[in-house]
Formats: structure tokens, C-alpha cells, sequence
């Protein structure tokens, strides 16, 4: 399951852990699925709070892995991946971060999942998905987040109105 | 026997066919007595016949003195005066015994009453309620003040009591498009689930498409530009000249040229008259200026091509930089922009009603930079693009919106363009190699004006053809004109059709063009 290595070895970088194992190899680990190899990431950089802090936190966070795998094959056709953001626009209305108030798997893992999506879309599309691009800024400017990946601008001001 | 039974078979029929046609006969003469009596009625009753009717053709018959009154003009002053009308029945609406009807002249229109009275029959508020949509009318009448203004018409405070109504041209009952329909706001439409016309629709049938009163507004305004653009530059010393546009030979590159038979040969309609221009200048008139079509092959469809539309040139002499000729275009467009801005007040509004937009805000002096500048702040924004590279049409967009959100201004000009993307005739940039003298202007962030000092040196004109890959033959007649003592000048053409659009935010550039021209438009 080499699918989601990318991800993770991202995950294991954003996290501060040595991902000498992601070389084009595959990972050397059991856990290749994408929930099960990051709990296990999160594990072993000893950040259990990345999971969630208490029962309900933890069941959003997965709640949210669960909807990034199901939704990676709809976001593929264009009407399935503006129905997607504009429900995860909906839903960070009154949320900083997608599961509670603090940085979980959740926000790390979609970011990691939205980014090529993000750079792609225009400054009027990104406008029109405020709060997403809120959330995507405040994320991709987390300490190790965005690694190799290209900065997504976001100007202050609205240039349309 | 047989004799009787056909004499008694037929008098069976015949009685039951008498039987019938007595019916019938008698019904027939009621009907008959009922229409006679109804004409003797109508006749009878019909003391207004003189009033109302449809005149014969007019065809100079006689010489009739009498002064019709502008709808304009019909205010509380006039109250109580009767006058004459010749405007067009907009609407009518018949109600028993009155009709109640707007009569539009431009872009002005009335409420005008027929009602029964002693002087006014039925058959005269009938044949009234009757004239079809459009048709021009003479009305006499008297000026009423009224109670309540009356917020449909741009008269609002009298209504038009009519005692006489002849029609002048009657309209076709079935018109292609309703006026109404035609001048609707899109956010009604979009709201109300209103009926819309189509561009196309409205395009094909534009003699009365323009009479809504946007269409006459937007016409009127860019009537305004072109007086304003001639004014000003005359004001300031230039001449107007006017150049051909049947040419031997394509001036801008060979592709966008539309072809025309010549006698035995073929001939090319003019894309600009930048030659002509430039002759004049070495031809010692200093400083010209031209308002004519131009002529762009270009299989654009998009909002703001079209192949035929008008161009405004100026070139002119410069003493010593080029930045001379750049604030004095830039001064000309900042005088129409205010001349617009004051004058034209009520079309800008009538226009604003359909299709809104912003005010057209510009700073003075006009915001001014150079291409790098305005390369860093696209890429400040994320965009990457290459020092080299022209400004893409989203680019282009993208940086109005920016240079809107940081400077306020729809107006700005960009100096200093890369020599690579540049036509051969630009004068390189002495202290780099890599730019050009060249600039552009932008309106709400899309490009009005492409410029540039010209090489007025033939033997540096020809190295930068050849640089450039254009055939020497074709523009030998181009170099010669600047052989015999050619003084530094520069210039640049703006376009008629996309100022009046940009101005006033007009979404479409075949808006702003009575008869546009387009790849797949060449009627009427």
C-alpha cells in the first residue's frame, strides 16, 4: 500500500521525525494504511495529542481521515471536488482548526491532501472559499508544515468584492 | 305515381329544408339587423371621429405650422398649457372607459390619459388602446400636474391629458424583441425569474435595440469620448489627419489582415494607420491625430475583440524623452475621463440602472509604473513569471484588481515593457538592452493602449527587422520614409469601443459598438 507513503513521509517530516525510510522504497513499517500509519507516526514522535485529547475529539479526527480517503476519488471530477471544499468551507465557518481548537491528524493530513487543489484554483476561487483559505494559511504557516511545497499566497485584502 | 311520389318526397324535403332555411333566414336577419343597428350606434355616437385616426403617409403634402413640444420639456412649467407631441406609445393600458399610456421620445418618457368624456367617445379611447406598440404618434393635449409623482417615467410630476391621437407610422404587431425585455437589469432577471433577450436577438435586430433607453444613453456617452478626445487635442495643438485603409501591404504582421480584391490584384484593409501616421511626422506636421476604423482579422471570440472597430491615434514629436508623448496621451485620457465624469452624469446613471458597476475612479497625476514594478507585485501574489515574459490576459486582470486594491485607481499605465515581446518598430531601451521604450494603459485592468517611441533611424530600423525575422521587401517603402531626416517621435491608439465599455463597466465590448463586427457578425 504505497499509496499513502507520500503523505505519511510528509507526516513523519512535519513531525520532526527522521523519514530516511521514504527514499522511493517502501516504508519500512506494518501500518501502510493512511489512519493506521499515522496513528503510528503520531505514536512514535510521542504527540498522542495529535490524535485528539479526549473521546470525542479523537472520533472527529477520525471522522475527518475517513472523509479525506473517501473523498480522494471524487475530488478527481471537477463537481465532486467543488461540493467538497465548499463543505469544508462550511464547516471551518467557526472553527480555527478542523477538530477542536488545536492542531490535529486532521489538519495536517488535509492540508497535505488540499494543497495541489489549493495552488491550482484562482485568487477569485480562493475568495470565495474564505474560510477554507483562512484555515489552509494558518496551517501551511505552522513551523515545519509546508516543507518543500510552494507557498500559497494569499493577498490580505479582498480583491473582489 | 312516380311523378307524385318525387313531387311528394320532394315537398317532404323541402319542408324540412323550408324548415331550415326559415331558420336560418331569420337568424341571418337578426344578425344583419344587430351589425346595422350596432354601425348606426357607432356612427351615431361617434362625435370625437375628428380626434383620433391614422393620418395618411406623409409625404409632404402640405406645410403644417405647428410647434410639437419635446417630452423633455414636459414639467410643472407648462401646466395647464395644450400641447402637441410627436413621440412613440411605449404602453398601453385600457381600463373600461380610459386608457391609460407612456409615450417615450429617447430617453424620455410620459404618462399619458384618454378618457371618456364629453369631447372623447368610446370608440376613440378603443381605437387608442388599440395602436400597436412603437408606432409614432401625434397626440395634443393638455399638461396636468399630478398628486403623486409618478416614479415609471423620468416626468414625473405631469401626466399628459390627450384630447386628439393620430398615428403617424404604425408598427408591425409582432415586434422581435420587447423594449422591455430588452433594458431589464440581470439582477431582476435573476430574482424575479424574468424574460431576458438575447444578445444575438438583440444584435440581429438593432434598429430597435437601440432605442432602449440604455442603448441611447451608451451612444450618446461615446459620441462623447470621440468629442472630447478631438477637442482636447486640437485645443493643444494637434492636426487631424485621415489615412487609407485600402494598403498594399499588412502593417502590424501578415496574420490579421483581411485581404481585398484590387482590380487585378488584392490589396489589404489597414490594421492601424501607424505608417501614415509616422509619414506625417516626418512629413513635418508634428503632431497628428486620426479617429477611423481599423480593420483586425483575428478569430477572437471572446468579449472584447472585434474584428472592425474605431481607432484613436496620435503620434506626435518629442524634444528630448519619450515621457513627454506618455504625459500628454495620459493628460488627453484624464481630460475625456473628466469630461465624461462631468457632462455626461445622466447617461452614466441610465447606464448604471441595466448594468452596474462602479465609478470609474482615476488619480491625478495618473498612477505610473514600470513593468518590473508591476512584475513584483503579481509575483507578491504568487504569480511566477519569467522577467521577460508579457502579461498574459489573466495576468493583466489579475494586476488591475491588485493595483485597485493598493493604489485605488481603475487608470494606471505600465512603462518600460521587455524589447521581446514588442514590435520591431520599438525603440530599444538605450540603458537596457533588455527593455524598450514602449508602454501600455490599462482601464479596470484590461490594456486600452499599446505605445512606443518609434526608431526614427532607418539603418537601426532595418537591423531590428531583420532581429525580428520581418521580410525587408515587404517595408522598404516603411524605411525610406525616414531617410530623408525623420525627428524623434512616439504615439499609441486607443481603441473607441473598449474605453466607452471599460468606462462605464459594460460587460460586453459589442455593447458599446452600434452595428459590432465579430468573426461570426456582419449583419446589419
Amino acid at each position: 500500500m504505497a499509496a499513502f507513503d507520500d503523505d505519511l513521509c510528509a507526516l513523519e517530516r512535519a513531525l520532526g521525525l527522521d523519514s530516511r525510510a521514504c527514499d522511493g522504497k517502501d516504508r519500512k513499517t506494518d501500518y501502510a494504511g493512511l489512519l493506521s500509519g499515522a496513528f503510528e507516526v503520531a505514536r512514535r514522535a510521542s504527540r498522542p495529542d495529535l490524535l485528539g485529547t479526549n473521546v470525542a475529539d479523537r472520533a472527529l479526527v477520525h471522522q475527518w481521515l475517513e472523509y479525506r480517503l473517501v473523498h480522494l476519488s471524487s475530488a478527481s471530477c471537477r463537481g465532486g471536488k467543488r461540493t467538497m471544499l465548499q463543505e469544508l468551507n462550511k464547516h471551518l465557518a467557526d472553527q480555527v482548526y478542523m477538530v477542536g481548537n488545536y492542531l490535529t491528524l486532521a489538519d495536517i493530513l488535509l492540508y497535505f491532501f488540499l494543497h495541489p487543489i489549493m495552488v491550482e484554483m484562482t485568487i477569485l476561487e480562493r475568495e470565495e472559499l474564505d474560510c477554507l483559505t483562512r484555515w489552509f494559511d494558518h496551517i501551511q504557516h505552522q513551523p515545519g508544515m509546508r516543507q518543500h511545497l510552494p507557498p500559497v499566497v494569499i493577498p490580505r485584502n479582498k480583491l473582489y468584492s | 305515381m312516380a311523378d307524385v311520389d318525387v313531387s311528394s318526397n320532394a315537398q317532404s324535403l323541402s319542408k324540412k329544408a323550408a324548415k331550415k332555411q326559415a331558420k336560418e333566414a331569420e337568424k341571418a336577419a337578426l344578425k344583419a339587423e344587430k351589425a346595422t343597428k350596432v354601425e348606426r350606434v357607432a356612427e351615431e355616437n361617434d362625435f370625437a371621429k375628428e380626434s383620433y385616426g391614422i393620418l395618411p403617409l406623409i409625404q409632404s403634402r402640405e406645410k403644417i405650422d405647428r410647434t410639437l413640444v419635446r417630452v423633455s420639456e414636459l414639467a410643472k412649467e407648462k401646466a395647464n398649457k395644450v400641447v402637441w407631441v410627436r413621440a412613440r406609445l411605449h404602453t398601453s393600458r385600457s381600463k373600461g372607459k380610459q386608457c391609460f399610456l407612456v409615450l417615450r421620445q429617447q430617453q424620455f418618457n410620459v404618462q399619458g390619459l384618454v378618457s371618456v368624456s364629453a369631447t372623447i367617445s368610446k370608440q376613440m379611447v378603443k381605437f387608442v388602446a388599440g395602436i400597436t406598440k412603437e408606432s409614432i404618434v401625434d397626440v395634443e393635449g393638455v399638461v396636468q400636474l399630478v398628486d403623486q409623482k409618478i416614479k415609471s417615467c423620468t416626468q414625473q410630476d405631469v401626466e399628459l391629458h390627450l384630447e386628439k391621437v393620430f398615428v403617424v407610422s404604425l408598427a408591425s404587431p409582432c415586434l422581435p424583441l420587447q423594449l422591455d425585455d430588452a433594458s431589464r437589469p440581470h439582477q431582476e432577471i435573476e430574482e424575479e425569474g424574468r424574460v431576458t433577450v438575447n444578445q444575438d436577438t438583440k444584435l440581429d435586430n438593432r434598429v430597435i435595440d437601440i432605442r432602449t433607453t440604455t442603448n441611447q444613453a451608451i451612444f450618446r456617452l461615446q459620441a462623447g469620448v470621440c468629442s472630447l478626445f478631438r477637442n482636447h487635442l486640437i485645443r493643444n495643438g494637434f492636426v487631424e489627419i485621415q489615412t487609407p485603409k485600402i494598403i498594399s501591404a499588412a502593417s502590424e504582421g501578415g496574420a490579421n489582415v483581411f485581404t481585398v480584391s484590387y482590380f487585378k490584384t488584392s490589396a489589404y484593409l489597414a490594421q492601424s494607420p501607424q505608417l501614415y501616421k509616422q509619414i506625417c511626422i516626418a512629413g513635418d506636421f508634428e503632431k497628428v491625430f486620426c479617429v477611423g476604423p481599423v480593420f483586425r482579422a483575428e478569430d477572437s471570440n471572446t468579449h472584447r475583440h472585434l474584428t472592425e472597430f474605431v481607432g484613436l491615434d496620435i503620434e506626435m514629436v518629442f524634444n528630448y524623452h519619450y515621457h513627454e508623448v506618455v504625459e500628454s496621451i495620459a493628460d488627453t485620457l484624464v481630460q475625456i475621463f473628466k469630461g465624461l465624469r462631468d457632462n455626461f452624469q445622466t447617461e452614466i446613471e441610465t447606464v448604471r440602472k441595466q448594468y452596474p458597476a462602479e465609478p470609474f475612479r482615476f488619480l491625478e497625476p495618473t498612477l505610473w509604473l514600470e513593468f518590473q514594478e508591476g512584475v513584483a507585485i503579481l509575483r507578491d501574489a504568487g504569480i511566477e513569471m519569467g522577467d521577460e515574459d508579457d502579461l498574459s490576459t489573466p495576468n493583466e486582470k489579475l494586476l488591475g484588481r491588485l493595483i485597485k486594491e493598493k493604489y485605488d485607481t481603475d487608470f494606471y499605465i505600465l512603462d518600460k515593457y521587455p524589447l521581446a515581446v514588442r514590435p520591431f518598430y520599438t525603440m530599444p531601451d538605450p540603458n537596457n538592452p533588455r527593455t524598450s521604450n514602449s508602454y501600455d494603459m490599462f482601464m479596470r485592468g484590461e490594456e486600452i493602449l499599446s505605445g512606443a517611441q518609434r526608431v526614427h533611424d532607418p539603418d537601426l530600423l532595418t537591423e531590428r527587422a531583420r532581429h525580428h525575422g520581418v521580410d525587408l521587401e515587404k517595408i522598404k517603402a516603411y524605411i525610406d520614409s525616414f531617410r530623408y531626416g525623420a525627428p524623434p517621435h512616439a504615439g499609441g491608439g486607443i481603441g473607441l469601443e473598449r474605453v466607452t465599455m471599460l468606462y462605464l463597466g459594460l460587460p460586453n465590448i459589442r455593447q458599446a459598438s452600434l452595428f459590432p463586427r465579430d468573426p461570426k457578425r456582419l449583419t446589419p
